[in-house]
């Protein structure tokens, strides 16, 4: 679960928070499972959540700053992409504002849809999928100095 | 159908199973936020009985002991509470008397005659003519002394009932209630 939080905090403290409160949440919370479906997708599920609500208390989604400007022209490098390592990606996501970082993560690793997302996040549709193009955009360009 | 995104598939790939060791003292923080220690807590909460001695064995067993210790002087002190004790001399004339025998009777009788004389207890007159009979409950008691049977004083006096009675239907009650009684008998001169 811990590379969950991961994921989703900027750096190892605030993933150790969101371990915490994953770990609150989900023993509060143990008697709600219903046996439908696989127990490891229901804790995953929780630890998403605690993830989620800890962004969404101390960051706000709708006025993310850019740390890299979205560069549509940024080529994708193959190359680099084929040699770069789980932990350098891990790096990679951590660096996204929360924001982007939530929403990269809930879609293209969670497999949340833009909705699902939206109704998590508290926030429209179309700011969820503009979030996601922003970051697989800033994730582009981190590859690029990747590869210089 | 939705253009394959290789960023999307690596990264999809990469994290899928991730897992890693949180840094050490994180699985404590949790445990110590879903088990918190009780901890020294308030003033008053350090007399909880039962955390405060777990946390201190040695008072623990030390107490037990005195409890046990209490008990059992308040069982012997309470138990003997009321076993009294009476004591006293036995005189041939005005000489003490040198040997016999004391007995005790119990009486239930309110008033004379006493017919329901039980023999108590006995107890030994020793050559000073010193007797005495322990651990006697409250209540109504008569009291006889004799000599020795092939002593000097058998010649001279008799068995009596207290005090110089020869019968015991008439004679002195003795009677105890929360205190030791000393008694001064004598033997009935012939």
């Amino acid at each position: 679960m811990y590379g969950i939080c991961l994921r989703y905090g900027g750096n190892e403290t605030e993933a150790a928070d969101i371990l915490q409160n994953g770990f609150m949440r989900l023993f509060s919370h143990l008697d709600q499972f219903r046996f439908e479906g696989s127990l490891e997708q229901w804790v995953q599920r929780i630890f998403v959540n605690a993830a989620i609500n800890y962004l969404k208390k101390n960051f706000k989604f709708s006025r993310d700053v850019e740390l890299f400007r979205a560069n549509e022209g940024v080529s994708l490098l193959e190359d680099a992409l084929s040699m770069i390592s789980t932990k350098e990606l891990l790096a990679m996501i951590q660096k996204l504002p929360p924001g982007y970082r939530a929403v990269f993560n809930m879609y293209v690793i969670e497999n949340y849809e833009h909705k699902e997302i939206a109704n998590s996040l508290g926030i429209s549709e179309g700011t969820s999928k503009s979030q996601l193009h922003r970051a697989k955009l800033s994730v582009r360009r981190m590859l690029k100095e990747c590869e210089v | 159908m939705e253009e394959q995104d290789p960023i999307a598939d690596k990264f999809k790939t990469s994290f899928s199973g991730f897992e890693k060791e949180p840094p050490a003292g994180v699985w404590e923080k949790i445990r110590q936020e879903l088990h918190p220690d009780p901890g020294p807590g308030s003033f008053w909460t350090r007399f909880s009985a039962f955390t405060w001695f777990t946390n201190n064995p040695i008072v623990f067993y030390l107490s037990i002991g005195g409890i046990a210790m209490s008990l059992f002087v308040s069982t012997v002190y309470f138990g003997f509470r009321n076993h009294l004790t009476i004591r006293g001399h036995a005189y041939a004339g005005d000489i003490r008397l040198n040997g016999g025998s004391a007995d005790l009777f119990r009486i239930a009788d309110k008033t004379m005659p006493w017919d329901s004389a039980t023999h108590y207890r006995s107890a030994i007159i020793d050559i000073y003519g010193h007797f005495q009979f322990s651990r006697i409950k409250n209540g109504s008691y008569l009291l006889r002394i004799a000599p020795d049977r092939n002593s000097v004083e058998t010649e001279k006096f008799l068995p009596s009932w207290y005090d110089r009675y020869e019968r015991s239907d008439s004679c002195n009650l003795i009677i105890l209630q929360n205190a030791d009684i000393n008694v001064e008998a004598k033997l009935i001169k012939k």
